[in-house]
């Protein structure tokens, strides 16, 4: 026995387990005496290796306490743990549930625990024999999921539903509720395209793309009640479900087509009041950046790029040309005759702060409890002049009226102050720094004036002094749900609530001054001014709701019954003034004549009956119907009103009998299936009305008559009265099981998602002069599976726990009445937005390889890229690469999504590690972030690796101007770069003050960590850009860095 | 007993009220009309409807591919479509023809913007037709007005495309379109000068309102009949679309009506030259009495409220002050006289190494050459320098008059390969981009669309090909040359009198001049069918310098030391060549900045039409191509 190692042990269990596992459909009985020999080697090990920690640890004459721990239904409780109350002296349980423990006194207490089950403490009170029950944990057995308008035991659920807790969310320390959801669900794909503050929110789709030309974004409703969700502050959170299959977000209806997500903000609880205060410091670093080379390099590329494209240099160009490399190379920019200036350095910013401050209280008696929170974040960005301040309050309180009424209140008041210069926007300026050439000029001159850069354009100069754009918006939400309980187990609420959304904006345009090698070279922009601008969204909604249950024996009903309807306006308006000569930036104070305005407005209402059914027999045999009846004022009359059915199915196998032989470690295993339709309604406002314009997308149709403007009016679409709801089925099969009392729980599920009707605009002929009504043409289908495994467990002061989700989904448009669109973004059979473009061998070798092998175009060279000559047909020119070359080359879309976390605790620390990552993905770059040179930029290190006779396995083709690249950067497989990646998204280290210490400084509680954010990330993208930022602008490859962040925090309850 | 009553009724009113409250929003909660839109049916039955959605269709004027605030108008490319203008690079420009004009952007976009104009004017007559009696005088006059626009941009797709699909009303979503095919031109052509006589007859001659200024009057009726009645007698005379087909009586029929057209506003309008040649294309310029007498029809920018403007400008400007991809060529410098009246060849007193003195005035309203003094006006600031296509340091002066040498962008430095000098032939576009009064950058002076001189020119040009050539021709030639001093065209040479051929010469050599780069060059290029005979060598320019020494700073300038045989031939006497003032630089091409290197290779008759673009023929498959394009 002395002989036996720690990893025997271990050994020895999990051969136990297998086992156990491999006799699940024997008798009963014969199983123990199988086992017997392993088990008592088992137990004897485990009684060794904590009597021997116990020695060491205790001195004590010791006693010894027998027992067994038995659950609810009498079966054993395998690895419980038993602890000797305030010593670390403890054993865990047997397979048998048994226990040995030498104990200290005869008189102590145990404290006994296991995973999924209350703990309790026992006095042994003289006892050396004890038998314990341990009740299952009310909430992992009884943990509830929040579902549409209702909440739902998890075990019997028979829609696909995915949640995640607040407190988790908050851990992440990010701005945006959407960015710290990401990875934490599976079937949700979350992408945190830019790292801008205060437009850092990710973007989400949940079960891929729903739509051409609606939206995809879910539904996402707080408390009920629709809204933004990156305005919350995650402090606030209570839990987060995600509504996936059409069963569970089918009583959502019209809206429910993408998905829905439900947020619940925390209540007050019954108590003491709790004071809590939780802050944190970041340290924002952009995650990843190019690297723009110097002036000399550049001017060597530009020399090269000169020569390898045959275009001639004079033998003066030329030696001009190598004296300035020479000089660059030699002496340190002057300013005068050199530049290198290092526009990267000399505008963006290493690192950027953010903090957070938050101060909870909560509490109450039986009759009142109230939750309320103040918090305040402040998000510095990469440049000058850019931040994100966010201010948000929030009350929410629950009132027991009388003995049938009660009364819940939600208000929350939020404002935050976005401020970017105010010439250009942030992602652009940050571009600029990045291209633009290091010869131009300097960032500031000698003469003190800004560098004239490119035509005026400087990125440092626009960051600092351009003037500032701000913009305010506030968000109030106050609204109220009395519930009524007329008679037992019958509840009929009404709730009401009121949302104002304003966006106020300030931007004020300032020229600065320019010279170029001390001239001064005027003023960019040219003029000053000024917008004011402001945006309102009213929103009413009201509910009427009426829940009913009865239960008769082992039969379980519930029913609800509800009715809703909401609406919204929302309104606009702006003015723009130039001439403020005298600098102060007001309206009255600019040049009348130089002013314009806008305004606009428009509305939209739904109105919804629906109803659930839910049924059970003995937890067993479950079943849901839903249905929503929904109409929407965004189609004519007739059309209006659309039913959205859904019914699903569950089957608890684990509650059979004939599965009691598997009771002790299989607890729950569960099929589930469900079917429904949804459908989807967000297409804009009046799109069936044919309606007549001065404004449509910021584009405006005005006229110029005697130097004034006059409005103009157009009708820009054909109209289509007759349109319907998109429409979506959705089939979802999944299986569930959960081992030893939730210890190891598994959930796969298969899904088949049709959206048919989808509202298209197909092309109309160009000489119908109108763009094309809205028709329901369209179909394409969602396939994809999700696989969650979760694993926890604790061993003395160790608990652990690690869950993984993995997910995919492909899509595919199935039918589009045979149009393919002229970019071949949507083709019948393949994905949405799939690349198509040529298939590429290398590079030319050489003039030879060149004749003799087809080109896209006269220009190709040696060291160009060869193309493959697909199409041979019949009449095809081999030599010449043309549309009918381009093959389908892949998806834009992440595939094989995952996410990892592990946690830990021990003692008083916490530790979670969460990896995320996407197995697959491609992404086509253009302009700036693909060619050298394009659009006049400067190159990135990693393009020098062209092509050359000594160097033919380059990475880039040889080095010609922009204007002779054209062929080597076609959208191909060469340039589909791989974009899967694998992150350490988040890493938390905590440290949680132990009570007894708490208590002397008078606190009720105190935990410190650190966290960090993007902390690693393994990808094969282009060197310099990160993989998940999402890429474009008016140059191409244009993004705002997402942020790698270092935080330090702080929790303090008092 | 009380509690039990309590526990029933309860709930009964509870569920009454649900009822009621679920009733009661069924209403007309979900009825939503467009707030701030207006829903199309029945809605130009007023005046002021009827105006604004005039102002819908002037919109389509600003022509701009782009959508991005400041406009581009793209019909200032089309000069570039000919030899007397280029685009930046070689061999990717329509003009050159070296690249697939079925699936070109430019081709593709403007078919779309025409079509897109056409179907804003047919909404709009469409929509007011069952309210006409509604309306008054003033409603009426802007249907006219609505009407001469359609005219307009049905004139440019039968003058790009020939045969072109011809609707007159709205399209709705069912119909079927497959019915609409191309309409023989000469059909369009009769129904629009039709329609363009009738809405006449709704409009004035003058508005005595200066808030109309900028909107179409009867002059502008009877000027795009008389132009599109020019352009398709041409087509009938010399030959339409690739195969040159002619049709003689007609032709004769359309030049009467050119000419009767461009008589009756000579006669009736009130309309006259502006004095003042350069006034006609600057903003301060443009807003005076004399110029507006003669602007007739004008895209209009503004700088009230949030600018109206056009990046015209910005990219035609030397590289030191702006950008550039638009220049023009030795050809159309060429085709000014010398100040005798003479063409350059036939004036003892040109001189190849002096050849912008004693020229016609025009030539230096028109374009920047070497030596000329170039107003930057840019950024809040404004200052002179002096263009030099041989040194890299050119000298600049501030308001002040304060001389220094600054930097030649266009000469060397990392943009010099997209300036007048690498990528142009050394010279600038000066129309337009005389900048004493605006910056470059937002400039709102108007795009010139039609003016008097053309109608003179038009009226002279129908009278010659009609050989009804009398006293009021000549007049009508010489009032336009009269104007910025050039001598009449009987005095320099008394032999024109009475002959066609003569006659014929001096009026195209008119108008080239006389309207270079007012977008109407491609249209003549086309209908005097000279494409292949101008597009017969490549592009020329400026003289290279000999002897330079950037080590010892000298720089000669290549134009002093050209010597006398460096003047092009416009072959022998009589030619078509000669009678077309198409110069031929062959004997010293090797001394000359050459550019498009292939362009004669690159023509083909195809061009006399613009092919129907291919998305438009995937979309609409029963439309035909035109000749020579594969179908």
């Amino acid at each position: 026995m002395e002989g036996d190692t720690v990893w025997k042990i271990i050994k020895n269990l999990s051969d136990q387990m297998s086992l156990r596992c491999s006799v699940n459909h024997q008798d009963e009985k014969n199983s123990p005496k199988i086992n017997e020999k392993s088990m008592r080697k088992l137990q004897k090990s485990l009684v060794f290796l904590f009597i021997f920690c116990a020695t060491l640890v205790s001195q004590a004459q010791a006693q010894v306490v027998k027992g067994r721990v038995l659950d609810d239904g009498g079966i054993p409780v395998i690895g419980a743990n038993i602890i000797e109350k305030g010593t670390s002296n403890g054993v865990a349980t047997d397979v048998k549930g048994s226990f040995v423990l030498k104990v200290q006194s005869l008189k102590s207490t145990l404290v006994i625990s296991s995973v999924g089950y209350q703990k309790v403490e026992v006095p042994i009170n003289g006892n050396a024999t004890l038998e314990v029950r341990l009740k299952e944990d009310a909430k992992v057995i009884d943990e509830v999921m929040v579902v549409g308008y209702a909440k739902q035991k998890k075990a019997t659920l028979t829609g696909s539903v995915s949640a995640v807790d607040g407190d988790k969310l908050k851990q992440r320390s990010v701005a945006s509720l959407s960015t710290a959801l990401q990875g934490t669900m599976p079937g949700v794909t979350i992408r945190q395209t830019s790292g801008q503050p205060g437009a850092d929110g990710a973007s989400i789709l949940i079960r891929g793309v729903g739509s051409i030309n609606s939206s995809t974004s879910p539904l996402v409703l707080v408390d009920g009640v629709e809204m933004d969700m990156n305005q919350l502050d995650m402090s606030t959170v209570e839990s987060v479900s995600v509504l996936k299959d059409a069963a569970s977000a089918s009583i959502y209806g019209s809206r429910a087509s993408n998905g829905v997500i439900l947020i619940t903000t925390k209540r007050g609880k019954q108590g003491k009041l709790q004071v809590t205060y939780s802050g944190y410091a970041t340290i924002q670093k952009p995650t990843n950046m190019p690297d723009p080379v110097s002036a000399w390099e550049y001017l060597q590329a530009e020399l090269n790029a000169w020569d390898n494209a045959g275009i001639s240099v004079t033998p003066l160009q030329r030696q001009q040309q190598l004296k300035l490399i020479e000089d660059q190379k030699s002496y340190k920019p002057d300013n005068w005759n050199r530049y290198d200036t290092d526009w990267k350095k000399e505008t963006i910013k290493e690192q950027a702060l953010m903090h957070n401050h938050t101060v909870n209280l909560t509490g109450g008696n039986e009759n009142v409890q109230i939750f309320t929170t103040a918090s305040f974040l402040d998000q510095d960005g990469l440049i000058e002049n850019n931040s994100y301040k966010r201010t948000n309050f929030r009350l929410n309180g629950d009132a027991k009226i009388t003995s049938w009424a009660k009364l819940a209140v939600e208000s929350s008041y939020r404002e935050s102050v976005s401020k970017s210069p105010g010439y250009s926007t942030p992602k652009s300026i940050i571009n600029q720094a990045l291209f633009m050439l290091p010869t131009l000029s300097a960032a500031r001159e000698l003469d003190g004036n800004w560098g004239y850069g490119k035509n005026g354009a400087n990125p440092t100069a626009m960051a600092s002094a351009s003037g500032l754009k701000t913009g305010i918006g506030t968000d109030l939400i106050a609204g109220g749900t009395l519930t009524i309980t007329p008679l037992k187990n019958w509840d009929v609420s009404g709730q009401y609530s009121y949302n104002r959304t304003i966006g106020r904006s300030r931007n004020i345009l300032t020229p600065y001054k320019t010279s170029l090698k001390g001239a001064y070279m005027g003023q960019t922009p040219a003029e000053k001014n000024l917008y004011e601008g402001y945006s309102e969204t009213l929103k009413n909604y009201y509910r009427l709701q009426s829940t009913y249950s009865l239960d008769f024996k082992e039969h379980k009903t519930s029913f609800i019954l509800g009715f809703e309807q909401s609406d919204r306006t929302i309104s606009d308006f702006g003015v723009s003034m130039g001439g403020f000569d005298l600098d102060n930036y007001y309206l009255s104070n600019g040049d009348k004549k130089t002013s314009s305005g806008s305004g606009s407005a428009a509305d939209r209402a739904l109105q919804s009956y629906f109803g659930r059914i839910n049924y059970s027999y003995a937890d067993k045999y479950l079943l849901e119907l839903n249905g929503r009846y929904d109409g929407s004022s965004n189609f004519i009359k007739k059309n209006r009103w659309g039913f959205f059915p859904s019914v699903s199915a569950g089957w608890v196998i684990s509650r059979e009998n004939f599965m009691e032989s598997t009771q002790s470690f299989l607890s729950l295993l569960k099929i589930r299936a469900s079917y429904g339709i949804l459908g989807n309604q967000d297409i804009g406002q009046y799109a069936y009305a044919s309606t007549i314009v001065s404004e449509d997308n910021g584009e405006t149709y005005p006229y110029v008559f005697n130097k004034d403007f006059a409005t103009g009016l157009v009708q820009l679409y054909q109209a289509n009265p007759d349109i319907l709801w998109e429409k979506s089925s959705q089939l979802n099969l999944a299986v569930d099981a959960t081992f030893w009392n939730g210890r190891l729980t598994f959930t796969g599920e298969y899904f088949i998602k049709k959206i048919d009707d989808m509202l298209m605009r197909l092309p109309l002929p160009y000489y119908t002069g109108m763009r094309p009504a809205w028709d329901n043409v369209g179909s394409m289908e969602n396939k994809g599976w999700e696989l969650t495994l979760g694993y926890k467990d604790r061993k003395g002061d160790f608990s652990y726990g690690i869950t993984l989700n993995l997910s995919d989904v492909k899509n595919e448009i199935t039918d589009l009445s045979g149009y393919i669109s002229a970019d071949k973004s949507l083709v019948e059979g393949y994905p949405v937005n799939g690349y198509w473009g040529y298939l590429t061998d290398g590079y030319f070798k050489d003039w030879e390889d060149v004749a003799n092998s087809p080109k896209i175009s006269g220009s190709a060279r040696p060291g160009y890229v060869k193309y493959k000559k697909v199409n041979t047909a019949e009449g095809a020119k081999l030599l010449e690469i043309d549309n009918n070359d381009k093959v389908y080359l892949g998806d834009p879309y992440a595939h094989y999504e995952y996410g990892v976390t592990l946690n830990g605790g021990w003692k008083d620390f916490d530790l979670t590690v969460f990896v995320q990552g996407v197995g697959k993905r491609n992404i086509y770059m253009s302009g700036v972030g693909l060619k050298p040179f394009a659009n006049g930029a400067n190159l990135f290190s990693h393009q020098l690796d062209s092509w050359t006779p000594e160097n033919p396995n380059a990475a880039y083709p040889i080095l010609v101007p922009e204007a002779n690249s054209a062929d080597n950067f076609q959208l191909s497989d060469k340039w589909l770069q791989d974009a899967s990646y694998m992150r350490l998204k988040n890493v938390v280290l905590g440290y949680t003050l132990p009570k007894s210490i708490c208590s002397k400084i008078k606190l009720a509680g105190l935990r410190v960590y650190v966290s960090g954010q993007n902390l690693y990330t393994k990808s094969n993208f282009f060197k310099g850009y990160d993989p998940e930022v999402s890429y474009s602008g008016g140059v191409g490859g244009e993004f705002y860095p997402i942020m790698q962040t270092y935080t330090f925090g702080l929790d303090i309850k008092f | 007993m009380k509690n039990l009553a309590s526990k029933i009724l309860k709930p009964k009113v509870l569920l009454a009220a649900f009822m009621a409250f679920a009733v009661a929003g069924c209403s007309d909660y979900l009825d939503r009309e467009p707030l701030s839109d207006y829903l199309s049916s029945d809605f130009y039955k007023s005046d002021a409807a009827v105006q604004q959605g005039a102002a819908g269709c002037y919109h389509m004027l600003y022509q701009d591919l782009h959508k991005n605030g400041a406009m581009f108008p793209t019909m200032m490319l089309w000069d570039m479509y000919t030899p007397f203008g280029i685009e930046r690079s070689d061999n990717a420009s329509i003009g050159v023809g070296n690249i697939d004009l079925r699936t070109n952007y430019s081709v593709e976009q403007m078919w779309a913007q025409l079509y897109t104009a056409v179907a804003r004017c047919n909404n709009v007559l469409y929509g007011a037709e069952p309210f006409k009696s509604e309306l008054t005088s003033r409603g009426l006059q802007h249907l006219a007005e609505i009407k001469v626009l359609r005219a307009y941009y049905y004139m440019h797709l039968v003058s790009l495309w020939g045969d072109v699909p011809f609707l007159t009303e709205p399209t709705k979503p069912q119909d079927d379109l497959s019915k609409i095919a191309r309409t023989p031109w000469k059909e369009i052509v009769s129904y629009l000068l039709d329609d363009l006589d009738k809405a006449a007859a709704d409009l004035p001659w003058t508005y005595s309102d200066t808030k109309d200024w900028g909107r179409i009057d009867k002059s502008v009726a009877f000027g795009i009949r008389a132009r599109l009645a020019l352009y398709a007698g041409s087509w009938c005379k010399f030959g339409f679309g690739m195969n040159a087909e002619k049709d003689l009586n007609k032709g004769t029929e359309y030049f009467t009506i050119a000419a009767s057209s461009a008589k009756s506003i000579i006669n009736e309008s009130g309309r006259k030259l502006c004095p003042s040649y350069p006034d006609l294309f600057t903003n301060v310029g443009q807003q005076t009495a004399a110029a507006k007498a003669e602007n007739m029809l004008q895209i209009m920018f503004t700088s009230n409220g949030s600018k109206k403007v056009h990046w015209l400008s910005v990219g035609e400007q030397s590289r030191i002050v702006g950008q550039s991809g638009r220049f023009p060529t030795q050809m159309l410098v060429d085709q000014f006289e010398t100040k005798n009246g003479l063409r350059i060849d036939k004036d003892p007193s040109y001189k190849a190494n002096d050849p912008f003195t004693n020229r016609d005035p025009r030539l230096k309203y028109t374009i920047y050459t070497n030596g000329e003094t170039i107003i930057a006006n840019s950024g809040g600031k404004k200052w002179k320098f002096v263009m030099d296509v041989y040194n890299p340091k050119v000298k600049s002066y501030d308001e002040a008059g304060n001389m220094t040498l600054m930097d030649n962008k266009d000469y060397e430095g990392p943009v010099s390969q997209y300036g007048y000098i690498k990528s142009g032939v050394g010279y600038l576009w000066k129309k337009y981009n005389h900048f004493d009064d605006e910056d470059n950058w937002t400039a709102t002076y108007n795009i010139v669309l039609m003016r008097y001189a053309e109608i003179l020119l038009t009226y002279a040009e129908a009278k010659i090909e009609l050989n009804q050539i009398d006293a009021t021709v000549y007049d009508a030639i010489d009032q336009v040359r009269g104007r910025v001093g050039m001598p009449g065209i009987l005095i320099v040479d008394p032999t024109r009198a009475g002959d066609q051929a003569k006659m014929r010469q001096i009026v195209r050599r008119e108008r080239k001049v006389e309207l270079a780069k007012e977008a109407l060059y491609l249209f003549d290029m086309r209908r005097w069918r000279l494409g292949s005979m101008q597009n017969a060598e490549p592009t020329y320019g400026y003289p290279f310098a000999t002897g330079v020494d950037a080590s010892k700073n000298i720089y000669p300038n290549g134009y002093s030391q050209a010597t006398a045989d460096m003047i092009p031939s416009f072959t022998s006497f009589g030619t078509e060549s000669d009678l077309n003032d198409i110069p031929s630089y062959a004997a010293y091409a090797d001394k000359l900045r050459m550019r498009d290197k292939d362009r004669s290779k690159s023509w083909n008759d195809r061009y006399y039409l613009w092919p129907i673009p291919q998305t438009e023929r995937n979309k609409a498959p029963w439309l035909t191509q035109n000749d020579g394009y594969a179908q």
